[in-house]
């Protein structure tokens, strides 16, 4: 059979009735659990797991992997409309989705992030179908020094986001990573800035912050300046979806962050958060209206939503046909299919060809099922957006509260929210962006994790970095990188895009 | 299938009215806290093991994961919960907190219900590693001290703690490296030919192992694993290295006896089924009804002392 004929087998044995519900079950929730914060798609699939056990190795499959992808679809919905990140993913999505929102446009922020995701979606999956095992392959042949090469170059990439003041810039990524070593040591198990408390002892949690410093920030903003005239504009249904010239400025963003969404999402960790932030950061480097961005730039919403929703599903590769799950969602669909005794790894496409093409159909199916979800629902979560500050501000601030709990179902999460949120208020005040805080949580760990690791591993020598090839390469990118963006970003400079 | 839910719970229902005094324990669902990240190793474990003893018990579990400090965190709400029998616990580590100073208590101040589960630790190399003996691997590394790489997890964590026993056993000495987190690291180095040798359970190794590029050289249980007859034991090798990591299911201390007694029992015969010694089988780990109770908590004394002198080494005991 040629991969056609496999497909087309593989669509007959996704529609049928039982694959069908399980695919569509899956989105739904996916979406749900996506527009809700706090409620992450692993929560929620770790709930699935012994109920889809009952039901075959591809409904399990067909229906916890819908849950994945559908959350990076719903993730959006609330960092567009009320500055809440509904996933660690959507926190660069708050920047410009917002800003859109104020101007009322958040139905065109919202649609585009839907299309975004489903063009992402399926540029994913048609890598997936076609360059699967080269790509597991690739993915192997990175050992800790080719990540620390990654992950040096995406901290350089993402150095452009600091804000107007690269000094309060370069402040906020140090409070980041600062903050990111509290708690005990992943490599050491050494306590780290805990001072003896043991809630400590896990650490600041990424998704707390991130909704203290935006939607927690934004009640208090929106609080104090009760007597300024409400900025949110309604709009008429014909205005809810994206213009032409929308339209035109997002097609390009939207296939770039497919790929560098797909690149990410070959690495472990948090594939969809950094793709997210690395999408962001392209973007905003090589546009010309750079003074846009923060302002409601809609290529700050198109690459960002592309780029999470290709990286969930490339993150399938290394699961599928290496069998080592690399982030951990992809661990909980390991489970299911063992559970089953189908073993995911190299030989899995040639033994189980049905759950395999079985599934890709699926794939195909689900994101065609979430756009037709999400594009009606625009119109009805827009509407939400032109509520009353007096109305909205107390739903979104019990969001918020609700959200940082269900994370781990700790109070203590609750404080560091709403301290978050009150630092982030009085930083904002003060000129400082809250991006590259955020940047700093994240990369920080994942930076020194790397940096310990490939040092281990060479014996403590680094210059030994530049005897490998696929290092020296990605190393030299960066010098690359930087030429580039000091041209590309000549123009603005001439302009005097900055006083 | 409802109809026999219907009948069993109206039986329950019947039995409790005829025979009064009987305790009626449990007649509502039970919170089951597991330290560790959904999703994660120890939490599928842990899961699986609830549908049976949701099946034994009648009584569906709820689940909270509760991630954080190797389950200290999660051990601590243990400790100040009811001891009622409706809230249990699940711990890797229990035995060995207080030797690493994350919890000022042990197993001891626990109801220890059971043991559910052990896996031994492979020890593995790329299959195109020259090493064909653990002999061989220690011959070599013991002519040239660390030279070969090692891919583990988290220092203090179990199979960092085993790769450090399988040095002082052998007298060789390797470049341990310590991965942040999950053994998927050592699959990815191992599977990838960046590693030489690595201890891991098995279940990571999986898909490597059945691709041909990860080999085994040695299981670190008592006896050979009931699913993988052909792997030999490191002791049989010559190497006395019994250790496992393992998954105990506790209970704040104080339960009533009858509810203690109760849980015991539908312990011990959850252990004893089929399918939970399928899956022990089919995830390379093994399972002892014996490792009830008492059973359990001789064991975990054991496995301290084995923890202990290594722990103590890289300085993480508090004193």
């Amino acid at each position: 059979m040629s991969g056609i004929e496999y497909l087309i087998h593989g669509f007959q044995i996704a529609l049928t009735p039982t694959n069908f519900l399980a695919n569509l079950v899956g989105v739904i929730l996916g979406t749900i659990v996506g527009v809700l914060p706090g409620l992450g798609p692993i929560e929620a699939m770790a709930i699935m797991l012994p109920i889809s056990i009952h039901y075959g190795p591809l409904v399990g499959l067909i229906m916890l992997a819908g849950v994945w992808y559908g959350a990076q679809y719903g993730g959006s919905t609330t960092s567009i409309l009320v500055n809440i990140p509904g996933e660690a993913s959507s926190v660069i999505t708050c920047v410009d989705g917002y800003q859109m929102t104020r101007k009322g446009r958040a139905g065109a922020a919202l649609a585009i992030s839907a299309i975004g995701s489903f063009v992402a979606g399926t540029i994913g999956i048609i890598l997936l179908q076609f360059f699967a095992p080269p790509l597991a392959k690739a993915a192997l042949s990175f050992g800790p020094p080719e990540y620390l090469a990654v992950m040096l170059l995406a901290f350089i990439a993402l150095s452009n986001l600091g804000g107007d003041n690269p000094l309060k810039g370069a402040m906020m990524i140090a409070l980041g990573a600062f903050i990111s070593t509290i708690g005990i040591d992943r490599i050491s198990g050494v306590h780290r800035f805990t001072m003896g408390i043991p809630d400590m002892m896990y650490g600041i949690n990424f998704v707390p912050v991130a909704v203290g410093l935006f939607g927690v920030a934004e009640v208090i903003r929106i609080a104090v300046d009760t007597y300024a005239p409400s900025t949110i504009k309604s709009v008429r249904f014909r205005e809810l979806y994206p213009n032409r010239e929308e339209t035109r400025r997002s097609i390009m963003p939207i296939i770039r962050g497919s790929f560098i969404g797909a690149f990410f999402g070959l690495l472990p960790g948090t594939p969809a958060v950094m793709a997210s932030f690395t999408s962001y950061s392209v973007e905003k480097s090589i546009s010309p209206r750079k003074e846009e961005f923060g302002h409601g730039a809609i290529e700050g919403v198109a690459g960002p939503e592309s780029a999470n929703n290709s990286a969930v599903i490339i993150a399938l590769v290394p699961l599928l046909c290496l069998g080592i799950p690399l982030a951990p969602v992809a661990a909980l669909l390991l489970a299911g299919l063992e559970m089953h005794n189908v073993t995911p790894g190299p030989l899995f496409i040639q033994e189980n060809p049905t759950i395999f093409w079985g599934f890709i159909a699926a794939m195909y199916l689900g994101n065609f099922l979430l756009l037709v979800l999400n594009l009606p629902l625009v119109g009805l979560f827009a509407r939400v957006a032109t509520l009353r500050p007096q109305v909205l501000m107390p739903i979104v601030g019990i969001l918020c509260l609700i959200g940082s709990y269900m994370t781990r179902m700790a109070l203590f999460d609750v404080y560091v929210m709403i301290g978050a949120g009150i630092v982030g208020f009085f930083l904002t005040r003060l000129g400082f962006s809250m991006i590259p805080l955020v940047i700093g949580m994240v990369l920080g760990n994942i930076l020194e994790d790397n940096l310990r690791v490939t040092a281990q591993w060479l014996n403590g020598d680094l210059s030994q970095l530049l005897h490998r090839p696929i290092t020296l390469v990605i190393l030299a990118l960066i010098p690359v990188y930087i030429i580039f963006i000091r041209m590309a970003g000549r123009k603005v400079f001439k302009n005097g895009g900055k006083d | 299938m409802k109809r026999i839910f219907f009948i069993f719970i109206l039986s329950v229902f019947c039995f409790g009215i005829l025979i009064p005094g009987v305790s009626a324990y449990p007649d509502k669902p039970i919170k089951l806290i597991i330290g560790y990240e959904a999703g994660s190793a120890s939490d599928l474990i842990g899961r699986t093991f609830l549908q049976q003893l949701e099946k034994e018990l009648g009584q569906p579990f709820m689940v909270v994961n509760k991630p954080g400090a190797a389950s200290a965190l999660a051990l601590r709400e243990l400790l100040d919960s009811k001891p009622d029998g409706y809230t249990l616990g699940m711990s890797c580590s229990v035995n060995v907190l207080k030797i690493l100073g994350h919890l000022p208590n042990t197993h001891h101040d626990f109801d220890v219900i059971g043991i559910p589960l052990l896996t031994g630790s492979v020890l593995a190399v790329p299959t195109k590693s020259p090493f064909k003996s653990t002999k061989e691997l220690v011959e070599y590394a013991k002519v040239n001290p660390s030279k070969l790489r090692m891919s583990t997890t988290t220092k203090g964590a179990v199979f960092w703690i085993h790769a450090r026993y399988f040095e002082r056993l052998t007298g060789a000495k390797f470049n341990v490296i310590v991965n942040p987190g999950g053994a998927s690291f050592i699959a990815t180095q191992l599977g990838g030919g960046h590693a030489d040798v690595g201890f891991s359970a098995y279940t990571p190794l999986q898909g490597q192992i059945k691709a041909g590029n990860i080999r085994i050289l040695g299981v670190s249980t008592e006896k050979r694993v009931p699913g993988f007859p052909e792997w030999p034991t490191l002791k049989e090798q010559g190497y006395d290295m019994v250790v496992t990591g393992w998954a105990a299911i506790l209970a704040p201390k104080g339960l009533p006896a009858d509810i203690y007694k109760k849980l015991l029992s539908a312990h011990a015969k959850v252990v004893g089924t089929k399918t939970w010694q399928d899956f022990c089988k089919a995830t390379g780990s093994v399972s002892y009804p014996e490792y009830t109770g008492e059973g359990a908590i001789k064991f975990l004394d054991q496995d301290a002392e084995i923890q202990r002198p290594i722990l103590e080494e890289i300085g993480a005991v508090k004193k």
